[in-house]
């Protein structure tokens, strides 16, 4: 069953970047906010893909009507507004209004979050989960604790496997 | 078809003789008016130290992405694109994400954990 889920332009911008998006939307019912979809600009291949994906009605479009979080950048203010108004869990990377958002009471997920679920469920192998572990260490717009946690998940999932075989 | 009117905000710039003497130059040798080149160069110029500033605002840890973007009028992806290429050109970010795969193959005893990390990374 699909969950329905809202995300921040961060989160959208890395699972484009990994291309992961098939995956995604396999397991989420993807709502994007308007002030989301304007942060990702016109002109680029992120972009490109959520109008896509917009005009085919796979993600939905939706503008949060309360505003109980007042942070100052757009996007990610729309975007945590919708996940409190909805009960939404949001999927986020960038590691400061992902703290505000779980603080304010959202269940948040990252993009390194998924990746481990994806990989403990089988859906993604080790090479996979470390190749896109190691690109987004590359790009550098991840927080390093994170990435350093999630690769020690990562070996823990993998070490026991290998003493269940 | 007629072209679309854009709008334009005159902005006076002050040169001392030299400076002057300099731009008319440049121009003349370009065959383009002072006002075009001056317009062209310093919107050019605003949008690289706007992309920087907002770069390493984020790499400080300073703002978020959303709030460099309403700051900067950048779009994330551009803003993400610059902070990636910074980062790119120091390799400390990758070799710091090895030495954590190491340390792991090593605690886990698994070598063949490394090998893949450092294959995949290649």
């Amino acid at each position: 069953m699909r969950i329905e889920a809202t995300f921040d332009t961060s989160c959208w911008v890395h699972i484009v970047y990994l291309d992961r998006v098939d995956l995604l939307l396999a397991d989420y019912n993807l709502i994007c906010t308007e002030a989301v979809s304007r942060e990702l600009g016109r002109n680029n291949p992120t972009s490109h893909r959520l109008q896509a994906l917009l005009t085919a009605g796979t993600i939905q479009s939706a503008t949060p009507h309360v505003e109980q979080v007042t942070l100052y950048g757009e996007g990610e203010r729309a975007a945590i507004n919708l996940a409190l108004e909805r009960q939404l869990p949001l999927l986020i990377d960038d590691w400061r209004p992902y703290e505000a958002a779980r603080v304010a009471g959202v269940a948040v997920v990252n993009t390194l979050a998924y990746l481990v679920q994806l990989y403990s469920q089988g859906r993604l192998t080790v090479n996979q989960v470390l190749s896109d572990l190691g690109r987004l260490a590359r790009r550098g717009t991840l927080r390093p604790e994170w990435l350093q946690s999630t690769l020690e998940i990562v070996a823990e999932i993998r070490q026991r496997e290998s003493t269940h075989e | 078809m007629s072209k679309e009117k854009r709008h334009r905000t005159t902005v006076t710039v002050r040169l001392t003789d030299e400076e002057y003497d300099v731009l008319t130059r440049l121009c003349d040798l370009q065959k383009t008016t002072r006002t075009a080149y001056l317009a062209r160069v310093a919107t050019r110029h605003a949008k690289q130290e706007l992309l920087r500033y907002a770069a390493d605002e984020y790499l400080a840890g300073r703002a978020s992405l959303s709030e460099l973007a309403t700051r900067t009028g950048l779009d994330v992806p551009t803003i993400m694109e610059e902070v990636a290429q910074i980062t790119g050109e120091d390799t400390q970010a990758v070799e710091s994400f090895l030495s954590a795969v190491e340390t792991l193959s090593q605690l886990h005893n698994d070598p063949e954990f490394y090998a893949m990390a450092k294959k995949a990374i290649e």
